[in-house]
This record gives C-alpha cells, structure tokens and sequence, in this order.
C-alpha cells in the first residue's frame, strides 16, 4: 500500500505547476549566499560575552561612583 | 532535476568543502527550483519563499567547510529548508496570537493563492487547490516524496519521523487529495 501511495502521489504531482523564482531574484540570492561561502556566522555567546562585559563594566564603574560619592 | 548519489554530487561536496564558488553555483542551479517550489508550496507566498530560499543556500555557504565527505545535499539542503518552514510558521503564529482577531494572512483561506493564478487548466487549478487545502504536515510528506521522489527513508530524516509515520502521512494525504479533487483525480488514483 505504501508503494502504491508512493506512487498515486508522485503521479499527480508531476502535474502541479512548475514553479522558478525570477531570474533577478535568483542573481541576488546566489550573490548574497556565495559571498558568505565558508564565513561563519559569529557565535552567539560572543555577543552574550560582550553584552555581559559591557554591563557589569558599567555596573563597576555604578559602584565606584557610588562610593566615592558617600567618601 | 535528478541528481545522482554520488556521481557529481560527491564533486560539489568537496568544491564546497574548498570553498570554490563554481561548486556552490553548482549546487545553486541544481536545488534552486526544486527548493523554491517546495517552499512556495508550504509558505503559500512568494515573497517569504524567496526570503527562505536565501536563507537556506546562505546556510550551505556557512557550512561548506564543514560537509561530511558523504553529505546529501538535496538532504540537507530540504532539512535547513523545513527547519526554516517550521521557524517562519511559529512566528507567524506569535504574530497572529499577538494580532487577535486580525483577518488571517493565508491566502489558503478563501482568496486566490498566487499559485492557483499560474495554473494552466482546471485539472492544475484543482491540483493546487487540492495541495493547498492539505494541511502542513500531509502537504510536506506529499511534496517530498510525490515532487522531489525522495524515498520515504529520507523524507524521515529531513522531518525527525519515523519512516512509517511518513508512510501514513502520505497515506493520508493521497486520501485528502483525492477527495479534494473529486471529479478532477485521474481514474483509479482513490486507494481501495
């Protein structure tokens, strides 16, 4: 039954309408995708690094300013 | 397009690998259809398809350099490409939930899909409407294994299924579209 689902389906597939997306369109896209051709995204715990280190950076400088203020 | 395993696709693996831009170009003009359509078929829009597509090969350009030797990109490529379906369909769904009781976006509810305006006959006009009317997780099966003639084994990996539960999603589709076809499925096409 399964092959025969296989089948049935493939079958009428066939008919569905081709579909291609604009060649311009097309141009972008490999443009844009071959250009990151073995670039890695950066990771995103470095972004969680940097965010964590520019906050408590100021979160210290807070502090200092805090106790100097009461000296 | 039909690629063979291993043949060229082996090839374009290791130019990937590489990093030569002819092997991506390669694979580029090899999957872009087939991908296209399958992402057109399960959005219902042109504009997000095309959003994903990018996505999709900008992913493949990200790994290149990382492809096992024995990569079957039409595989991965389908995998990167449902899982980019999946993400687009949640937050579509936070963005319907965050709307309320704004009018729906989905041209599957009622109005003309862009593809049914491409049809060329009632027959195709039918069809379209028929595969619309699936609902995600039959259409899916039905166009991974009836368009791209993936075996059912593969279309398993691609969705994290078991092969028999991609059997009876396809089981039930080809019930689905012959009753949504009605009078326009070809003689002998309803299952016993």
């Amino acid at each position: 039954m399964s092959d025969e689902d296989e089948k049935k389906v493939a079958e009428i597939s066939q008919q569905l309408t081709a579909l291609d997306v604009d060649s311009t369109s097309a141009q972008r896209i490999a443009l844009a995708a071959r250009n990151d051709l073995g670039r890695r995204r950066p990771r995103k715990w470095i972004e969680a690094i940097a965010v964590a280190v520019f906050t408590g950076g100021f979160l210290v400088w807070a502090v200092i300013k805090v106790l100097a203020a009461y000296r | 397009m039909v690629v063979r395993w291993p043949g060229v696709e082996a090839e374009w693996v290791a130019g990937l690998r590489r990093g030569e831009p002819a092997a991506f170009d390669a694979v580029f003009a090899a999957y872009r259809r087939r991908l296209y359509g399958y992402l057109v078929r399960m959005t219902r829009r042109r504009d997000v398809a095309e959003d994903l597509l990018q996505e999709t090969f900008m992913r493949l350009a990200q790994h290149a350099k990382r492809l096992a030797d024995d990569t079957r990109l039409g595989a991965w490529l389908f995998t990167v490409a449902h899982r980019l379906v999946v993400s687009w369909a949640r937050a579509r769904a936070v963005r319907a939930q965050l709307a309320g009781d704004l009018p729906r976006e989905d041209p599957a509810g009622g109005e003309r899909s862009p593809l049914e305006g491409l049809a060329d006959s009632q027959t195709q006009l039918a069809l379209e409407r028929a595969f619309g009317a699936l609902s995600p997780a039959y259409r899916e099966v039905a166009l991974l294994v009836g368009v791209e003639g993936l075996a059912p084994s593969e279309v398993a990996g691609i969705l994290g299924l078991s092969p028999e539960a991609v059997r009876q999603r396809l089981s039930r589709a080809r019930t689905q579209l012959a009753d949504a076809l009605g009078e326009h499925a070809p003689a002998g096409w309803r299952s016993a």
